[in-house]
């Protein structure tokens, strides 16, 4: 009786290291294929490359056919589709949960090199692509939240099962100097082009899960287990950032 | 101790010009010769910085030298830049001095080299200059590292319209290069077969995160790479605009400016400008966060003139503005403030405000607006710390908005944004008398006395009125006043008066006091309604009214009208004019077009006894009818009919109808007369007649063809046109005989009519005349002559005397019937139908009585089925009667005209008579056999009818049968009785 537990513990411990931001986003939804459907919405809205790359391109000025060329993922820089569809539920959660943290903190430095706001707005410039792009921290976020609700959900059994977090992530290409805005500007392009092209891998995995059943526990005794052990945690709940279930739009 | 500061003063006086001794004797003697020199490069900046010492300076020596250096790029012979550098040099210092290049260090191997000399003036020789150092040598390319390509400079921050040199280092020079500039291919010059320049003028604001310049290196058509640079491209740093300071407390000077465009740019490379404010008199200086305005703060130490500086800055260029001021003239009051309004009554208020203190002595001028009726005051005053303002001449129950302001009254600036309240004045009592008219509807025994009152307005108000006192008093009769009081906002009241005189009070009241009276007087009279109306025309604007005076004292005129006179509401009003005047004009909006008004002008009499005088009817507008008469066709004849719409209503038509116009359709080209031709809108052609007169509602429409087709249409017209389109009512003129075959016969049925009266009064004439009794044989002369010559065998034949030969069951049915006929006529021959009855006596000669009996409906059945089966057959008679008897066709003459035609066409004075007997049938229903089987006729049979028939045809000559004796004539073969 005192070993299932302990294993239980550790997973719980485990989970809540995987997503420690997300803890604090307070309940998860419940519904499995409720909270599937949203991720797949949001994956879906994160691929379209018109919420993030092309107002990047607008605003740095890369929109002509030859830097357009040049604005190609980093082979490696994201885990690729086949390597994602090769992941267990556990794995592909988590290489996903690594890959977006890595991502915000690209979208963080990339938001570094746009000009501010209100400096359009005092220039009289459109900033509708600006505001776009200040969109996608809080998009990824929201996107993280569900992440760690659908692992909340989901049987995760198999500790052992490969993952390619470390790799996928890793590879994420270096920032350059900072003296060569240039490279930049092409590096930031490509990256955002990665990153929708992973997306959209990403929405084809979970596009398979709708098709195969869910292996949803809901009144699993590890569930169970896994909330006793939050609990015991400090709460977070003030610093909530996105509202249960809520996609960002 | 005076001997000491002394000796003190003379050694250094005596050190002094030893030093200056030993300077210049050094300076002319030693080459001062820069050494040491050092150059680096910054490639963010593109400059070259150089560092070098002097030799030979003496200890604490300082000596003004000018340096000279030369810049040569890629090799040393190429010198690009010569310039001097003019410095004091101290003993042992190392010198600095940079140099920018235009062209990206990275791009090409600069050389620099240095000389000096001395330009102090206390050297009166000539200057020489020392040698050359040597050229140091800068090679920045060497530490780019293994890539193809690289383009320079990088990140580098420009003004709008700069010049900037672009340039790349290729390390292959198999690679073709080609080079853009936001998206454009660009070309430049070749320094060497690695690197290439590119020379951009005066480069334009692209967008805050710089404009791109990269370079695609490739081999063939395949891209190896590509590499770029952004050049930051700032706008251009403007003056601050419209910069002032003011204070509202003395304490604080609060300045504001208009920044401009901000030249912030993007990936941090350059931030908005920065605006730092700097007062010249006290030194002070303060960095502002804001972009367009800055508090400084005022000291008190009683500085009154201020100079201070904006200065605008970014990392390309400062600009800056300064204003020189009195701070006691840019004074701007804060707002006043417990605005209020006191002793508030119905034409005056106290108004009062309070205002920030500044300092001692500090006058305001205030300037206050009241609103209200539409209307703005304005008034000024001077104050203190508190204001206020004595309102009059306010209207009664009236909502004001006051508001205040004030300024500096010794330097004015500027006013301070305005402080207001509203309040409302109270009410007084109202000042005009209601306008009152009446309307008199006179039944029997009474007065109907409508009372019309205009509201008063809010300038006679005064107030919220809360009813209306109507006071009628009779004139004719002591009574007591009675009182009505109708609740506002009622305009209208009703009253029933006796047929006497009665004065009407009118008066307003609100709740502080009530109007003056309006007074109106009903006359015992009933109201004079035989004023005949005239017609008027509309004008521009309205009605042009005028009318006679009336004949003594009047105090005024009203005209009255109805703005609806369509609605039962007609929502009378009227307008009370002078008593001078003798015209007006009613003008309103509710006049509409197609309308028609009604206006009764009335005299009012110093009684206020108002008397009708005219009536005025018109349009304001008026429009074609809009409707057609319903035309009724009237004495249709052959030539002409009648059309009359006597019951169109020409009073409730949108206009004054003029007339009428009939339109004629026919086939006829010609119009008749009095039409006169006319095309109507659908361009067919008809004829018209035009009726001038609107009462004249008939037309006789003649000259017509008979029994021809045509077409009319009826429409009235005013002066706006004609009635709208209809269709054509259709009328066909009858035959011209038709009538005439009426006036034929009915006169004929008339004269047929009165001939079958006397017919029937004088029917037994006619009978006896026409139609006598056919006689009795056995009252018949006959007998009494047979008796006389007592002839036994000749008698009269009786029935009950007959031996029948055949019976007939009448009363069996058909088929029995038939049957038994068949028998009967199986046994018959032909024989003759007729019995003749003939003179016994054998001597006979004269023209004796001829008996024949005919069987009628036998032989109209005979004759109905077209056949002769009634020919009797040949008798043996004497060829001159028999001539007559045998001829079928005379004895069926004879008969038809005895049967067709009056008896009376038989002579009344012939005395030989044919009896011609009418057997009856056996079976009625065998008409059809009776023709080829004619029955023989019983011997006793029954005998129906008798018809007399003209002897003529039917009496044989007799002379010849005077042998015979009395004989039924039958067939031969037939058995004689």
């Amino acid at each position: 009786m005192g070993a299932p537990l302990t294993r239980r513990t550790l997973l719980s411990l485990v989970l809540t290291l995987l997503f420690p931001s997300m803890a604090a986003l307070g309940s998860c939804s419940k519904e499995y294929n409720a909270l599937l459907e949203q991720l797949q919405k949001q994956t879906d809205l994160m691929q379209d490359t018109s919420s993030l790359l092309d107002p990047y391109i607008r605003i740095q000025g890369l929109d002509v056919p030859k830097l357009r060329e040049h604005c190609r993922e980093h082979p490696g820089a994201f885990p690729s589709e086949e390597d994602l569809q090769g992941l267990g539920r556990r794995g592909f959660l988590q290489t996903l949960n690594a890959t977006l943290g890595h991502v915000m903190q690209r979208l963080a430095a990339l938001e570094q090199q746009l000009p501010k706001a209100q400096d359009l707005k005092r220039s009289r410039l459109n900033t509708e692509d600006l505001e776009k792009l200040q969109m996608a921290r809080p998009n990824v976020l929201g996107l993280r939240n569900n992440v760690y609700c659908m692992a909340q959900l989901q049987d995760i059994s198999d500790t052992n099962e490969s993952t390619i977090v470390g790799r996928g992530t890793s590879q994420l290409p270096v920032p350059v100097p900072a003296s060569d805005s240039f490279q930049r500007k092409l590096e930031g392009c490509r990256f955002l082009h990665g990153y929708h092209r992973f997306m959209h891998s990403v929405g084809r995995v979970f596009s398979k899960w709708r098709k195969s059943p869910s292996r949803s526990r809901r009144h699993s005794p590890r569930r169970a287990l896994r909330k006793e052990v939050r609990r015991t945690r400090p709460s977070r709940r003030g610093k909530r950032l996105m509202p249960k279930g809520q996609l960002p739009r | 101790m005076a001997l000491s500061e002394v000796f003190q003063t003379t050694f250094f006086l005596t050190l002094l010009s030893l030093r200056t001794y030993q300077s210049e004797v050094l300076a002319e003697h030693l080459p001062l010769t820069p050494v040491s020199l050092n150059v680096s490069s910054n490639s963010a900046h593109q400059s070259l910085h150089l560092q070098w010492t002097v030799q030979n300076l003496l200890y604490h020596q300082e000596l003004k030298m000018v340096f000279q250096i030369q810049i040569s790029r890629i090799e040393t012979s190429n010198v690009i830049w010569v310039g001097n550098y003019s410095t004091t040099v101290k003993w042992n210092q190392v010198l600095h001095w940079s140099w920018e290049s235009e062209l990206p260090l990275e791009c090409a191997t600069h050389f620099v080299r240095i000389k000096s000399a001395v330009d102090d003036a206390r050297f009166h020789e000539p200057n020489f200059w020392s040698n050359w150092s040597s050229w140091e040598e800068v090679n920045v390319q060497d530490s780019l590292g293994q890539d193809i390509l690289f383009v320079f400079p990088k990140d580098k921050l420009v003004e709008e319209g700069a010049n900037v040199t672009i340039c790349y280092v290729s390390r292959n020079i198999q690679n073709n290069v080609s080079c853009y500039w936001e998206g454009k291919q660009i070309y430049g010059e070749q320094l060497d077969p690695h690197v290439s320049v590119f020379h951009l003028s005066s480069v334009p604001f692209i967008r805050k995160t710089g404009a791109d310049v990269y370079c695609e290196v490739s081999q063939g058509s395949v891209s190896k790479g590509i590499k770029g640079i952004v050049l930051f491209v700032s706008k251009v740093l403007e003056e601050p605009k419209d910069f002032s300071c003011e204070t509202q407390d003395f304490k604080t000077l609060h300045c504001t400016w208009d920044p401009g465009v901000d030249t912030a740019l993007g990936w941090s490379k350059q931030p908005s400008q920065s605006y730092t404010l700097f007062e010249s008199f006290s030194g002070e200086k303060k960095l502002c966060t804001h972009k367009n305005w800055c508090n400084w703060q005022i000291t008190q130490d009683s500085q009154e003139t201020y100079n201070l500086t904006l200065i605008a800055e970014n990392y390309l260029r400062k600009r800056s503005v300064n204003i020189l001021f009195n701070l006691t003239h840019r004074v701007y009051p804060m707002n006043p403030f417990s605005v209020n309004f006191e002793n508030v009554n119905a034409t005056n208020a106290k108004m009062t405000w309070k205002v920030h203190s500044m300092k001692k002595d500090f006058t305001y001028l205030c300037q206050i607006e009241l609103y209200g009726e539409g209307k703005m005051m304005q008034y000024n005053v001077s104050i203190k710390v508190n204001g206020e303002y004595f309102l009059s001449e306010l209207e009664p129950a009236t909502e004001y908005m006051a508001q205040v302001r004030c300024a500096d009254a010794s330097h004015f600036r500027k006013w301070s944004q305005w402080s207001g309240q509203n309040f409302t004045t109270l009410e007084a009592a109202p000042s005009e008398a209601p306008d009152v008219w009446r309307n008199v509807n006179s039944e029997p025994g009474s007065h109907i006395v409508t009372l019309f009152w205009k509201p008063l307005s809010k300038w006679h108000a005064k107030g919220k009125i809360l009813f209306y006192n109507v006071v009628v008093e009779n004139l004719d009769k002591l009574s007591r006043p009675e009182l009505h009081s109708v609740p506002a906002p009622a305009k209208i009241t009703k009253l029933t008066l006796d047929q006497r005189s009665y004065r009407i009070w009118v008066t307003a009241s609100n709740s502080v006091g009530t109007s003056p009276a309006s007074v109106i007087v009903i006359s015992a009279d009933p109201e004079n309604q035989e004023v005949e109306e005239e017609r008027i025309a509309d004008t521009e604007g309205g009605f042009s009214l005028s009318w006679k005076p009336q004949p003594g004292d009047v105090v005024g005129y009203v005209v009255d009208w109805c703005d609806h006179p369509q609605y039962t509401l007609c929502d009378l009003q009227w307008k009370n004019v002078g008593p001078n005047a003798t015209s007006t004009v009613i003008s309103t909006d509710a006049f509409r077009p197609g309308v028609r008004y009604n206006f009764r002008i009335y005299g009012l009499s110093t009684k206020r006894i108002a008397c009708l005088l005219e009536k005025k009817t018109g349009y304001s507008q008026e429009l074609a009818p809009s409707d057609n008469p319903h035309v009724l066709v009237d004495k249709l004849t052959s030539h002409s009919f009648t059309l009359s719409w006597k019951y169109y209503s020409t009073e409730s038509q949108p206009g004054f109808i003029q007339g009428y116009h009939v339109y004629l359709k026919s086939k006829a080209r010609q119009c008749h007369p009095r039409f006169e031709k006319a095309i109507l809108s659908d361009g067919s052609e008809c004829c018209k007649y035009k009726i001038d007169n609107p009462e004249e509602k008939a037309l006789i429409v003649d000259n017509l063809k008979p029994k021809s087709f045509y077409e009319f249409f009826v429409t009235p017209f005013t002066s706006a046109g004609e009635g709208p389109n209809a269709t054509f009512t259709k009328v066909t003129t009858p035959d011209e005989h038709s009538s005439m075959l009426i006036y034929i016969l009915l006169p004929m049925f008339f004269c047929f009519l009165l001939i079958m009266i006397v017919c029937y009064l004088k029917s037994q004439w006619i009978k006896e005349t026409c139609y006598p009794d056919i006689p009795d044989p056995y009252k018949s002369s006959i007998l009494s002559l047979i008796k006389f010559k007592e002839k036994p065998h000749l008698t009269i034949m009786n029935v009950s005397d007959c031996i029948p030969d055949a019976i007939e069951v009448v009363s069996k049915p058909e088929g029995t019937k038939i049957q038994f006929r068949k028998s009967l006529t199986e046994t018959e021959l032909t024989k003759p139908n007729y019995l003749y009855l003939l003179p016994t006596e054998k001597n006979y000669s004269g023209p004796g009585p001829f008996i024949c009996f005919e069987n009628l409906t036998y032989n109209q059945a005979a004759s109905d089925s077209g056949s002769c089966g009634h020919v009797p057959v040949p008798l043996k008679l004497p060829p001159s009667q028999l001539g007559l008897m045998i001829s079928p066709e005379n004895v069926q003459k004879a008969l038809e005209k005895n049967y067709m035609n009056s008896l009376g066409e038989i002579s009344a004075g012939e005395t030989s008579l044919n009896y011609v007997s009418q057997l009856a049938l056996p079976m009625s229903g065998d008409k059809d056999s009776l023709p080829t089987n004619p029955v023989e006729p019983p011997h006793c049979s029954e005998y129906k009818r008798q018809m007399a028939v003209p002897l003529c045809l039917a009496s044989p000559s007799p002379t010849e049968n005077t042998s015979l004796s009395s004989i039924t004539l039958l067939n031969p073969g037939e058995h004689y009785h």
